[in-house]
């Protein structure tokens, strides 16, 4: 590592600590980088411009925003909350049930943990809280755990950006998530059966066959979503930068037409949100790319290759040591940070060792998703702190019990790949 | 002072409806474009090329005059735990530092980006350097939030500033 790599971890490291925006300290540290090892400072503005003009894929991510953002306008969270409350309200803890299998189903129309944590996320937590009495702390811990799933059910904006940084296909990312989020899914639902009784969750109320049978007819119509959307894909009638403006298309029909809850007034400000959320995520991606020049020059990835031939590692020694790297980093960078920068020097060890691409791609976004709930940077506890006005102190004190059962899935994928491997390749994919 | 504070606000909501105007051309436009290619069976090549564009724009033009610096992620945990005069001292440190280094770094930003007049888009063929000045208004504003931020901290009313 040479002294002027030192500079840029020490300009990121004061910027973080600074609260300078990460893209901002990204940028600067990048640039620092370049003034102190003597090169042209432009090449900076050349790595930004350029890398973000030549990746096309990157469009899905603002598309998937909007699409997520439309649902949430649009009374889709509502709809598929009664719906699940039929299917596993009734048994004790049965919010805490409805609220997974919502995110879970939400996470096949949405790409981003915040912002199922935003819309459905908030639902949840309001009626865990007022129907349900549940305590705050562990509402909103629930609600955080099952936000985690869905960037690992598709679509996902992470695994978009996983794939175009490695040339992986996007379309067997979004297979590989699926049998992972769904363990993940159970795994949740299996911890808040155990824990109902010492909890002391309440038992759902009943319901009359005509009011269940309403409630399924109110979600039946979201639910044709994912459908379009992932058939879309894999039968490969749109690209999934497509399929995102499509999904946020349908979704904008349903809200505007069929279920007239998002007027022209509505349909503006979604617009304007989404904008100013893609802008933020853009930025940051673009101080990533400075820093990865320097990551690349630096040719930090060929140092750890030969210490891995030198210390004869398998592959799998190299899976578990580069997940408890990526658990410790976690809890405390970005998990932005750690997909754009810390990633990239991973993957030249990757392919020597000949893991699947896929296989690792998808276990280290189920584990960055675990670090987003990880005290203490974990960014969905803030914004649901936040959101839903509990103190983090409350939050941090419950979350473990829902971190242990994502742990255990987590262990399971980077043990047995068949899990995340076995839907892609029966879809064709090589590898 | 006040007039001065009135127009910036003003300029602002301004930016803030015409790059959420840009943000749905781009949707509309890969609307239009999944259409002529299976309905019409006509697919248009400007289509990808041009929404990488508005992209570009969208983001920075958001980034240098619409988004609030409180909406970037940002490490806040030891900024929440400084007292205000901790707080003060925070923030003029990194309005010197980084305000500082892109202050430093915009001489070479700007002949990176204006030298690449010779040079076009693909399929559209605009000029390069109109393509790319977006960077440019956003890294002059960023150096000028800096500027901002630094004048309110010094000034009179800078425990207003620390609050929010």
């Amino acid at each position: 590592m040479s002294f002027a790599f030192g500079i840029l971890l020490a300009v990121f490291v004061v910027g973080s600590v600074l609260r300078v925006p990460l893209a901002i300290a990204m940028l600067s540290a990048g640039m620092a980088y370049l003034f102190a090892s003597g090169q042209d400072v432009g090449l900076a503005a050349d790595q930004v411009m350029n890398s973000m003009y030549g990746s096309y894929v990157m469009l899905a991510i603002p598309m998937f925003i909007l699409a997520a953002n439309v649902m949430n306008a649009g009374t889709i969270s509502e709809r598929l909350w009664s719906a699940a409350d039929v299917v596993v309200g009734r048994m004790r803890g049965g919010l805490g049930q409805v609220t997974v299998l919502v995110s879970t189903i939400f996470s096949s129309m949405s790409g981003s943990a915040i912002t199922d944590a935003a819309g459905p996320g908030l639902v949840a937590i309001k009626m865990m809280r007022s129907v349900g009495n549940y305590r705050p702390g562990f509402a909103v811990a629930i609600t955080a755990a099952a936000a985690t799933i869905a960037p690992i059910i598709p679509p996902s904006i992470p695994m978009v950006l996983y794939a175009l940084l490695t040339g992986t296909s996007v379309s067997a990312m979004f297979l590989g998530g699926v049998v992972p989020g769904l363990m993940m899914a159970l795994a949740l639902m299996a911890t808040i059966a155990i824990l109902a009784r010492s909890e002391g969750l309440p038992v759902g109320k009943r319901m009359t066959m005509a009011q269940a049978w309403q409630a399924i007819r109110r979600g039946l119509l979201p639910l044709t979503l994912p459908v379009v959307l992932l058939g879309g894909i894999w039968s490969g009638v749109f690209t999934p930068t497509e399929a995102a403006a499509v999904a946020a298309f349908y979704a904008m029909i349903l809200a505007g037409v069929v279920y007239r809850s998002l007027g022209w007034r509505g349909l503006f400000a979604v617009f304007a949100e989404s904008m100013r959320q893609s802008a933020v995520v853009m930025i940051l991606i673009a101080g990533a790319f400075v820093v990865n020049y320097a990551v690349t020059a630096e040719q930090l990835a060929q140092v750890l290759v030969s210490w891995i031939q030198a210390q004869n590692l398998s592959a799998l020694q190299f899976m578990l040591l580069a997940n408890l790297l990526f658990l410790l980093l976690g809890c405390i960078l970005d998990t932005g940070v750690l997909l754009l920068v810390v990633l990239p020097v991973l993957m030249p060890a990757v392919r020597l060792l000949e893991i699947d691409p896929v296989h690792f791609g998808v276990v280290a976004i189920v584990n960055f998703m675990i670090g987003l709930i990880t005290p203490p940077y974990g960014l969905l506890l803030f914004v649901l702190s936040s959101l839903a006005s509990v103190p983090l102190r409350e939050i941090m004190g419950q979350i473990w019990k829902f971190l242990i059962p994502l742990l255990l899935v987590l262990l399971l994928l980077v043990l047995f790949p068949q899990l995340v491997l076995w839907l892609p390749r029966l879809a064709g994919y090589g590898g | 002072m006040r007039l001065l504070a009135l127009w910036l606000a003003r300029f602002r909501a301004l930016a803030a409806v015409v790059t959420t105007l840009l943000f749905a051309a781009i949707f509309l436009i890969f609307i239009y474009a999944i259409f002529m290619r299976y309905v019409m069976q006509h697919p248009v090549a400007w289509a990808d090329e041009l929404n990488i564009i508005l992209l570009l724009w969208v983001m920075f033009i958001a980034g240098a005059f619409v988004l609030r610096d409180k909406e970037h992620v940002a490490f806040d945990i030891a900024w929440l735990a400084a007292p205000p005069a901790g707080r003060r001292t925070m923030g003029i440190v990194a309005a010197l530092g980084f305000g500082g280094l892109f202050l430093a770094a915009l001489p070479a930003t700007w002949s990176y980006v204006t030298f690449l007049w010779r040079e076009r888009t693909t399929v559209l063929e605009w000029r390069l350097d109109l393509v790319y000045s977006c960077y440019l208004v956003f890294f002059i504003a960023v150096i000028l939030r800096f500027g901002a931020s630094l004048l309110g901290l010094l000034g009179r009313r800078w425990r207003e500033k620390v609050e929010e």
